[in-house]
């Protein structure tokens, strides 16, 4: 097996992440509606808890939605592996963050085959928690908003240094800048075990993805134009063997994203009462969209708003076109990480320079060196004489 | 010799010298950075950026990572006091300053000493931000001079008790920077180095 140009750098190597977030309906209400009177004693002496009710119902989703997802999600790759005969998959999902009462998870998307079976496993998991919490007399529903984010163009990983290690020596650059985050990502890359850096994602995508999520309801998962893009490129086999359909609801302006210009919102149906979103769709005549012009349309929209988005691509997608990058995307990489190497050995140089050559603070120079510093000049123009030195 | 004042881009083809080695002993390095840092009246924690302008200096930022920028020349002399220093658009104010004083070195070491000192013809100089010969390490000792001289370096070290932080903002300079000349002045062992 040839071995990759960037394999020294390996958090340089494309990846595509698919984002999927959670979050709790009503969870603002329920904590303001039981809030402080609950807590209270009767009499008025004082606090009878800390808690008043709602926390309950929170961690419940914390735990029990997690447990479903991540069930839910071995499952379908059981699945997967024994319909191909193959255990090609070796990313799993794992909590990127808990915000509040959202939960995001993250998983690297090595083929198409791992972003559908991802998708139908959340699918899974939404419904299944809303069949189990639908006989419970407190607990929430659930939204949700899903999208990808490409690496390392676009989006960025971000090493950030973990508490106990900040001021310590081990971790020397704690400058935030690119260049510096390079270092200390290849730095966590060399030897995760024992790495003094915690990873986290930021970029572009990520930010429309959190966007998104505000106009998801408990019916419709949210998806965002490049997550479309792949799927409507992926087949129509695949669409209909996980029996996913995307809808269109107009287009709306998104703070900050693609200039401020109106974005699609584009949405897959997880209602678990059929004959209710069905008969709502007929009213509203929201048809799924077919594949091709989802695919179309979000290719054009892509190439209309190129300064801030291109066609996302995954390195290791089974179907050619999805695995093709964009033109110049290899040679950036490339150019990343020929820069970095030279980064590093300047770094390196630095240290080797001043440390290996002891100053005596004492030593008289042996050489009286007079160099004079002339003073600007006032104009910036050069002084050429007539030869043209 | 008669010189016409010709207004010239520096886009322009000029033929560029390289910095080249001066062979000079750290110490001696050291004690001209000091010597050049008062005739432009620099002292330690002060705006170096400043200082590089009144020596008749620019300062101008590129994006090294773009691929698209194939000029990786960080410090372009036109002749004495008119140069040019580039820095990453992506590095932080501390790494800028010690680069700021590592090109100040070169423009010393590598253009003016020659001229001066050992009439070297020498108009045009370019040097590399990725350059690794000796120069490097002889712009390295200048600007770790410069920026932390060593009386100085030496006496408020020992008033910090050695915490690195407080030197750091004391001179200005990044931590390990601070570390490292602590290390070659012989007032810290690695393993010794207090933090905050």
């Amino acid at each position: 097996m040839t071995k990759k140009k960037n394999d020294a750098f390996e958090f340089l190597s494309p990846k595509i992440r698919l984002f999927l977030s959670a979050d709790l309906i009503g969870s603002t209400a329920l904590k303001q509606a039981v809030g402080i009177s609950a807590a209270l004693k009767k009499d008025g002496a004082g606090f009878s808890s800390t808690h008043s009710g709602w926390i309950s119902p929170i961690l419940f989703f914390y735990r029990e939605f997690t447990k479903l997802f991540f069930t839910s999600w071995d499952d379908e790759r059981k699945k997967y592996e024994k319909r191909h005969e193959t255990s090609a998959i070796r990313e799993r999902p794992f909590l990127w963050k808990s915000a509040g009462d959202e939960l995001i998870f993250c998983i690297v998307l090595e083929t198409e085959d791992s972003l559908f079976l991802s998708i139908y496993a959340w699918m899974s998991a939404i419904r299944a928690y809303r069949e189990r919490t639908s006989v419970l007399e407190r607990a929430l529903d659930v939204k949700s908003a899903v999208w990808v984010a490409g690496f390392p163009v676009l989006n960025q990983e971000v090493a950030l240094p973990n508490e106990q290690f900040i001021f310590k020596d081990e971790v020397s650059r704690v400058e935030g800048d690119y260049t510096t985050n390079l270092m200390n990502l290849q730095e966590h890359y060399r030897n995760i075990k024992k790495s003094n850096w915690k990873i986290d994602f930021i970029g572009p995508s990520i930010d429309t993805g959190f966007r998104l999520a505000k106009f998801a309801d408990s019916r419709r998962i949210i998806i965002s134009v490049e997550l479309s893009n792949i799927m409507a490129r992926c087949s129509l086999t695949k669409m209909k063997e996980n029996d996913i359909c995307i809808y269109f609801d107009g287009m709306v302006e998104l703070k900050g994203v693609v200039g401020g210009e109106p974005y699609p919102i584009f949405w897959i149906d997880v209602s678990s009462n059929k004959y209710y979103s069905e008969s709502l769709q007929k009213i509203t005549r929201s048809d799924a969209i077919s594949l091709e012009n989802l695919e179309e349309f979000t290719k054009a929209f892509i190439d209309e708003h190129k300064k801030y988005l291109f066609l996302p691509f995954i390195n290791g997608a089974l179907n050619p076109d999805l695995r093709a990058p964009p033109a110049n995307y290899r040679t950036q990489i490339e150019h990343i990480a020929e820069t970095l190497k030279k980064e590093m050995r300047k770094e390196s140089d630095l240290e080797k320079s001043l440390a290996n050559v002891e100053v005596d603070p004492d030593e008289v120079p042996k050489h009286q060196l007079n160099v004079s510093l002339p003073k600007g000049n006032e104009k910036t123009t050069l002084l050429i004489d007539e030869d043209g030195n | 010799m008669n010189q016409s004042h010709v207004a010239m881009s520096p886009a322009q083809a000029i033929e560029f010298s390289v910095p080249e080695p001066t062979g000079l002993r750290r110490n001696d390095v050291e004690a001209l950075a000091e010597n050049i840092a008062a005739q432009m009246g620099y002292l330690p924690g002060a705006d170096i950026f400043s200082a590089v302008v009144e020596a008749g200096g620019r300062v101008d930022y590129k994006d090294y990572w773009d691929s698209k920028n194939i000029d990786s020349g960080s410090l372009v002399v036109y002749g004495e006091g008119n140069f040019e220093i580039f820095l990453s658009t992506e590095t932080s104010h501390l790494r800028d300053k010690f680069t700021v004083a590592h090109e100040l070195g070169h423009y010393v070491l590598h253009y003016l000493y020659p001229r001066q000192v050992l009439s070297k013809p020498i108009n045009y100089l370019k040097a590399d931000r990725y350059g690794t010969n000796k120069t490097e390490w002889e712009a390295n000792w200048f600007a770790a001079a410069f920026l932390m001289p060593k009386r100085k370096f030496t006496n408020d070290f020992r008033s910090a008790q050695g915490r690195i932080r407080e030197v750091s903002e004391l001179f200005g300079v990044s931590e390990s920077a601070v570390k490292i000349r602590a290390r070659s002045l012989g007032l810290t062992h690695k393993d010794d180095e207090k933090e905050e």
